[in-house]
């Protein structure tokens, strides 16, 4: 095989790993999120099917398969068939620019745990999660349905306004660094997590980063987009079947993505907290790192759900543009004042 | 052909073609669907022409932002078709 046809190979082999590693967490997820949230509210959750239920997903799975799929009369055919597509395209799209260990020797050559180490990493990131709003409005707007309507208006108002937010509190991170590359983020935040990690460095940073990511993400307290007390189930009241899978799906895999950026940019990505962990039996566990700092956040999100209320849609806008948008714009000006001027 | 020169003709056939359907379209908003897609292959020729920052803020600011402006207002008002040509009833 020609060099070329080599890494097109191990780009393809990569994507298909990370790729079904993101299916096997989703359904891992759907199981995790509703047993812990029992849990939290003293109930059991899906104990039946397998040992301690774990094959609920399955059960799900096969469930969601033979259920009829429902078209509403008067739905926009090919966009209500379209959009979650979108949505699971665009939620896959941003795994590919996660650093997820460090490199790998494997027959004789150096493989980069990353599918793709853009240059641009950080605006692609950026640029997907822009594209990920299309998914749900065309599903809120396909379906001719006035509570899927409202509630694709909302998440469209809403991912617009936190999107920025989202957006600027990288802004730190990407100054301290140097480089839009994500690699290049997780390595400059070398040593001892205090005061290395960005979690530290840029706390402001962090806390705008946490309350707009999970707003991005439709999830509580900002899951206005499909508030079941007022808009039945939101922008997919009127999927059934695998499409309505998929838009779940989506919402998860957006989840997943947020947690592990959030754990490259914030929480030092693979490198162990303590430089001394980094390595057991003299083999680095990177990877191991990586992903108990993903579950972290997976589980932060669960803990939250279990937690608070939902905002008021004028509070969510209002904390939007004039708590969140200041604060992270203000960490901007701090971190480059004292890169300019202190160090 | 090189590999770049398939996916440029691909991208730069996409574009074109949902352009085409842009100015065509009787329906507002399939036209803006039709325009995320055209600005989409355009961001992808961009990177083929090996500038990945013009690429992605293509697709950041127009794709992603203003586009969303366009859909939100479309949803907004509810417009289904474009009023009939040559001022009809």
């Amino acid at each position: 095989m020609t060099p070329v046809q080599q890494e097109l190979l191990i780009a393809a082999v990569k994507v298909f790993v990370f790729f079904n590693l993101f299916l096997a967490l989703f359904s891992l997820m759907t199981y995790v999120e509703r047993r812990l949230l029992a849990f939290m509210q003293f109930r059991l959750g899906p104990n039946r099917v397998g040992p301690f239920g774990l094959l609920q997903p399955v059960a799900d799975g096969i469930k969601l398969f033979f259920k009829e799929e429902v078209m509403p009369e008067g739905a926009n055919k090919w966009a209500f068939m379209a959009a979650p597509a979108l949505a699971i395209v665009t939620a896959f799209l941003a795994i590919a620019v996660v650093p997820y260990g460090p490199t790998v020797h494997l027959f004789g050559r150096d493989i980069p745990l990353q599918i793709a180490d853009l240059d641009v990493g950080v605006l692609f990131l950026f640029a997907i999660s822009s594209l990920g709003v299309y998914g749900i409005v065309m599903a809120g707007w396909a379906a001719n349905n006035k509570y899927t309507l409202l509630g694709g208006l909302r998440s469209s108002a809403q991912m617009f306004s936190y999107e920025l937010s989202l957006g600027m509190s990288w802004v730190g991170a990407i100054i301290l660094a140097g480089s839009f590359r994500i690699s290049d983020i997780v390595a400059s935040q070398a040593g001892w997590f205090i005061p290395n990690w960005n979690f530290f460095r840029q706390a402001p940073g962090f806390l705008v980063y946490l309350v707009a990511a999970t707003a991005e993400v439709n999830r509580t307290p900002f899951d206005l987009p499909e508030a079941e007390t007022e808009l039945v189930a939101g922008f997919h009241t009127e999927y059934s079947s695998m499409r309505f899978a998929l838009l779940q799906m989506a919402e998860y895999v957006n989840m997943m993505t947020v947690a592990a950026v959030g754990a490259s940019l914030f929480f030092g990505g693979w490198l162990a907290p303590v430089p001394a962990l980094q390595h057991v039996f003299g083999r680095d566990i990177g990877l191991l790192w990586f992903l108990l700092k993903m579950g972290a956040g997976l589980f932060f999100f669960i803990w939250l759900r279990g937690t608070v209320p939902r905002f008021r849609y004028d509070q969510l806008m209002n904390f939007g543009w004039k708590v969140l948008l200041p604060v992270a714009t203000l960490n901007i000006l701090a971190t480059a004042a004292w890169i300019a001027f202190i160090k | 052909m090189t590999l770049d020169a398939i996916l440029f003709y691909v991208f730069a056939a996409a574009a074109l073609g949902s352009a085409l359907v842009v100015v065509g379209q009787r329906h507002p908003t399939y036209s803006a669907f039709a325009l995320i897609v055209t600005l989409c292959s355009l961001s992808v020729v961009f990177g083929l022409l090996g500038s990945p920052f013009i690429a992605v803020l293509q697709v950041v600011v127009y794709a992603g932002a203003i586009m969303v402006l366009f859909l939100f207002v479309l949803m907004l008002l509810r417009v289904t078709t474009a009023p009939p040509a040559g001022g009809g009833p």
